[in-house]
């Protein structure tokens, strides 16, 4: 048998399913085609791996609430230095979370606020306007009662074929059916209401 | 390993299986229209003229105030419940596109957006407006000839 094995008998083999004449042939082929040997042995230590990790009681319930516990104890067992006096790191964590909060507050206003243009967020009207490329601006003029929506649109520059028509077979819909397969290929993300 | 190797495969393999079945993210929640419209200060061959009710809408706004609009193309497409589909008005090499799809459920009069407009393969703006039926979202574009190109979006139905 000196012909090339199949990927089934090199599957078999790896699996340690062969026995036997087909054995003693793959083991003589592998032996001159030490990839195969190093792919054995790779396929054995994730198999190994796999069972381990099967076998290993994990505590994932448990497993935060057991070490804020742990944590508790070891900060329990260290004893108070001075009658009153706090430590710079008490004092930080004293100040530091409202500090945090005022800070997302802050935020959060100027987010609701912010007017510039350029690769930004705009809120206006519930309606939020961004352009990806920071050399175009947008500005949102809010259509209240009858007048429509308008977002003026500068520094958009089109390319000078960008609107020629061409014949329908000259159309190159590549682009669009690219991004519906892409689309298609994450309908599993998609919005579900 | 013949496990895994057969896992793989069904797992592979459920997205077919799945899209055989009724899909209700498919259904139809309504219909949108984009189009192009080319405003300029003189007048232009390009196109058709705008009907007269577009033309009142677009002269409602300062900033669409042109002497002369003229319709380059325009694309009706349906809203599919979950899934995002396109609108392309003009049929070019580097065509102007629109993608949309539902934020929520669609109200009686209006649904939101996440609404995209690109150019070829470049995205240009992303925006989440709040569509009203047979008030359009007008975008104003990029210089064009002697004007400007106005995208139009437009909420047409609702299911």
């Amino acid at each position: 048998m000196n012909t090339q094995p199949d990927e089934t008998l090199i599957t078999q083999w790896i699996d340690g399913e062969l026995s036997g004449e087909e054995l003693a042939h793959m083991e003589a082929y592998a032996s001159k085609n030490p990839e195969l040997l190093a792919l054995r042995a790779q396929s054995h230590a994730l198999s190994s791996d796999l069972k381990q990790l099967a076998s290993d009681d994990i505590p994932y319930a448990d497993f935060f609430t057991t070490q804020v516990m742990r944590k508790v104890e070891r900060e329990s067992a260290v004893p108070a230095v001075g009658p009153e006096k706090s430590s710079f790191r008490e004092s930080l964590s004293r100040w530091l979370l409202p500090a945090a909060f005022a800070m997302m507050a802050v935020s959060f206003y100027l987010g609701t606020q912010l007017q510039t243009t350029g690769n930004s967020v705009k809120t206006v009207n519930n309606a939020e306007v961004y352009t990806a490329d920071s050399r175009v601006e947008a500005r949102l003029v809010s259509g209240e009662g009858d007048s429509p929506t308008v977002i003026v649109l500068t520094g958009w520059e089109s390319e000078s074929d960008a609107l020629d028509l061409v014949e329908h077979s000259e159309f190159d819909a590549s682009a669009i059916a690219a991004r519906h397969r892409r689309v298609d290929s994450v309908l599993g993300a998609s919005l579900s209401f | 390993m013949k496990q895994i190797v057969t896992l793989i495969c069904l797992l592979l393999s459920l997205p077919v299986i799945a899209e055989d079945k009724a899909d209700p993210g498919k259904e139809e929640v309504g219909q949108l229209e984009v189009s192009l419209i080319y405003a300029s200060s003189s007048e232009s061959a390009r196109g058709e003229a705008v009907s007269v009710e577009i033309e009142k809408k677009l002269r409602k706004t300062d900033s669409l105030d042109f002497a002369h609009y003229r319709l380059l193309g325009s694309d009706e497409q349906g809203i599919l419940r979950s899934y995002l589909f396109w609108a392309t008005p003009v049929k070019s090499k580097k065509p102007i596109m629109v993608s949309f799809q539902p934020v929520g459920a669609a109200q009686s009069t209006s649904i939101q957006l996440d609404l995209e407009l690109w150019q070829g393969t470049k995205k240009i703006l992303k925006t989440d407006p709040t569509l009203q039926l047979k008030k359009p979202l007008y975008i104003l574009g990029p210089a064009w000839l002697d004007g400007r190109i106005i995208i139009s979006v437009e909420l047409l139905s609702l299911k």
